[in-house]
């Protein structure tokens, strides 16, 4: 089994360190890691702006990008991924939710990307739902002494289905202290493009879920999703905030690390 | 018609939004509402429930056009007179000539987001006919000279104290923000105007095919007393209503309520066969039942129909983030929140509500309260999908086939994130994001993206 990683764009660009840390601690509990280097965006900003047409072209090459280690000269014939033994693992509820609900349905009408398409939403995790579904939860342990609250995005929480997975992983760190988040569904505002769209609809979503945050007393939002924690870090530095906001394989590879860094 | 207002709708909530007072009512309302909502269906199975109705009205939209003749013909038999409307105007100059035939002047109506809809109201006014909104929500929306800014709670983005000052000002009542007194006062006025009217006006929930009933669900009497307590009755409501049987009542009747306002079932129910038979001692002596199109069967067979299977509960309004945060009146519709931001393109037609389907974050909490399984957050993500083809020459249209073009190229996109992230501090890059640096600070940039730190370790990352 090897674990072809899935980097998000603005994963890759903004937070390097939660796609070296989601790698880690793979590698860390036994998996070899891949990193597809023609991978680049999986079209969802376009997508989700109405721009299918664009996002189609970009669902194509990111089809051919993730399942190919080494960059050929396009378009790909035989892919490196073994759809029975690797899985493709990425730090993004979002951009999974991409991969795995959304890619089927815009690559349906093409004969080259139909079959694959759907044949590799059946491979493709969000990070902690690798760790829960596939290694197992019991084989990780970590410590770190922190007080943390976990936010749940949207897309891994209804589009994946993902709520209990990534609460049980933060349960395997000893040490960790964990305050649930009150109305820990309620959208945090972000959004993707809707953030830049609407404003201050983005905002005010963003201020409540802070409030919350806040009365919670925890030092530490952790999320799945860099994009939810990019909005609010974004919206509490602005409002002076200094609490911290970390992705869950941060957390995680921190916590076997051994200290946690600034 | 006259040029929606939703078509504002980016000037109209960023008035709203401005609001902290109205922000405050609407939170608490909404979320207790939500949270009774939850509660209420903790004793029941909500999924089954939900996928059954979805069945059933799959099932009804799908024959829409048989069941409605099948409703038309039971209807008839039942003695009530049945008119197809196509657009509001026809509906309107229907039921003026109903009243004008009867010589009525004054009018008691119940709830409908249909009479909405078609601004029968305003219509009736203009040819002198005095038309009272008997629901107290909905009665309150009046007396203010406002809209509804809520499906089922007209008057949400209100609170106590602002309608014990309305009402004081308008029919002079005592200032006393006690609901209970507020409720009697209003019931005490409405109640001489029920007593005067001639004519009543309600909507429908459920039009019954197989015996031509009308369901008519409420808390406050009101609707059973416009339904009855009249000469004649007219009834408006959409031609998605229609369901089969009256068996089906019994999945409808155990989610409305619940997904409205957390009840098992309202306080009532009236089913409502026709006008006074023979040796009956009341009930109206006429029954017109106005069903409107208004674009609505224009969606058939499109990838939109199951739009039409939405009951008017409002769960998604209470639940909708965006929603609580804007209210209503920002939506410039007269169907707001996440169903409106789908309806109000779909019957009114895109260009009236360019905005409304980006006005959502997509998070997926409507389609999870929805009880007829109506998958709002993923047609409001078609709709858009459908709107911008349209647009190939804006900024936006530009952007993202560059972006496009970019992420194509594993080569360009390395260049160009990476001077990206050298002008990235430049004030000409700030003012470009500036829909995120207006309101939040940018993260710090990284000096290298994670394909670069891979490569320099030599796949190690």
């Amino acid at each position: 089994m090897r674990v072809f990683l899935f980097v998000p764009c603005f994963v890759d660009q903004v937070f390097p360190n939660v796609a070296a840390s989601s790698m880690k601690v793979i590698q860390h509990l036994g998996c070899e890691v891949v990193f597809p280097e023609h991978q680049t965006c999986c079209g969802q900003p376009a997508y989700n702006s109405g721009y299918r047409d664009e996002a189609r072209l970009m669902a194509m090459h990111e089809v051919s990008a993730l399942l190919t280690i080494k960059p050929s000269p396009a378009p790909a014939t035989k892919y490196d991924f073994d759809f029975k033994h690797d899985y493709i693992v990425g730090p993004s509820g979002s951009c999974v939710a991409m991969i795995r609900n959304f890619y089927p349905e815009l690559l349906a009408d093409d004969p080259r990307f139909e079959q694959v398409s759907q044949d590799m939403a059946k491979r493709t995790l969000e990070f902690s739902e690798f760790i829960t579904k596939v290694i197992g939860v019991d084989k990780f342990s970590g410590k770190l002494d922190a007080t943390v609250s976990f936010h749940d995005s949207c897309h891994a929480l209804r589009e994946l289905g993902v709520k209990d997975g990534p609460r049980e992983i933060l349960k395997r760190i000893n040490g960790l202290r964990i305050i649930e988040l009150p109305y820990n569904e309620v959208c945090c505002g972000f959004g993707g493009t809707f953030a830049v769209k609407f404003p201050e609809i983005s905002t005010a979503m963003g201020d409540e879920k802070l409030k919350t945050f806040y009365e919670t007393g925890a030092d530490i939002l952790v999320s799945g999703d860099s994009s939810c924690l990019m909005h609010l870090e974004g919206r509490a530095r602005r409002m002076g905030s200094t609490k911290r906001f970390m992705h869950i394989a941060e957390i995680m590879f921190q916590s076997i690390d051994g200290k946690l860094t600034e | 018609m006259t040029e929606l207002k939703s078509r504002n709708f980016k000037r109209l909530y960023k008035k709203e939004i401005a609001d902290q007072k109205l922000r405050e009512n609407l939170r608490k309302a909404t979320i207790q509402a939500s949270g009774k909502r939850n509660d209420s269906f903790s004793e029941v199975d909500f999924v089954f429930l939900r996928d059954e109705a979805k069945k059933i009205k799959q099932e009804s939209i799908s024959h829409l056009n048989d069941l409605l003749s099948q409703f038309e013909d039971n209807a008839h038999e039942n003695g009530c007179t049945v008119f197809y409307a196509e657009s509001p105007e026809k509906a309107n100059a229907y039921i003026l000539d109903v009243a004008r035939k009867h010589e009525i002047k004054k009018i008691v109506k119940s709830k409908s987001m249909v009479t909405e809809e078609i601004q029968l109201v305003p219509f009736l006014e203009k040819y002198g006919i005095e038309t009272v909104e008997t629901d107290l929500g909905e009665y309150i929306i009046q007396l203010a000279g406002e809209t509804p800014s809520h499906i089922t709670a007209p008057a949400i983005h209100k609170s106590r104290t602002e309608i014990a000052r309305l009402l004081h000002e308008k029919i002079g009542i005592e200032q006393n923000d006690d609901p209970a007194f507020l409720t009697g006062e209003a019931r005490r006025v409405l109640r001489e105007k029920f007593l005067s009217a001639e004519m009543g006006i309600s909507g429908a929930n459920f039009l019954i095919a197989e015996n031509g009933a009308v369901v008519v669900v409420e808390n406050e009497g009101n609707a059973r007393l416009s339904t009855s307590a009249v000469k004649v009755h007219v009834i408006v409501t959409g031609i998605e209503k229609v369901i089969p049987k009256f068996s089906d009542l019994r999945i409808f009747m155990r989610l409305l309520g619940r997904s409205a306002t957390g009840q098992k079932l309202t306080s009532y129910v009236s089913l409502i066969r026709g006008p006074r038979k023979e040796k009956e001692k009341d009930g109206p002596e006429e029954v017109h039942i106005v069903l409107v199109d208004n674009g609505r069967s224009r969606l058939l067979g499109t990838d939109h129909q199951e739009v039409l299977h939405c009951i008017r509960c409002g769960a998604c309004l209470n639940v909708c983030p965006v929603y609580r945060s804007i209210g209503g009146h920002a939506y410039g519709s007269v169907y707001p929140g996440p169903i409106g931001s789908l309806v109000t393109p779909l019957f009114f037609g895109p260009e009236n509500a360019p905005d409304l389907p980006f006005a959502s974050s997509l998070c997926g909490s409507c389609t999870e309260v929805c009880p007829v399984g109506i998958g709002i957050h993923h047609q409001l993500l078609s709709m858009r999908q459908e709107i911008k083809p349209g647009s190939k020459h804006g900024l936006e249209s530009f952007v993202f086939r560059n972006f496009r073009k970019t992420m194509l190229r594993p080569g360009r996109y390395k260049l160009l994130t990476r001077l990206a992230r050298v002008f990235s501090s430049t004030s000409i890059v700030r003012k470009i994001l500036k829909g995120w640096t207006g309101y939040r600070d940018l993260p710090q940039l990284p000096s290298r993206s994670f394909r670069e730190i891979y490569k320099s370790e030599g796949g190690k990352g």
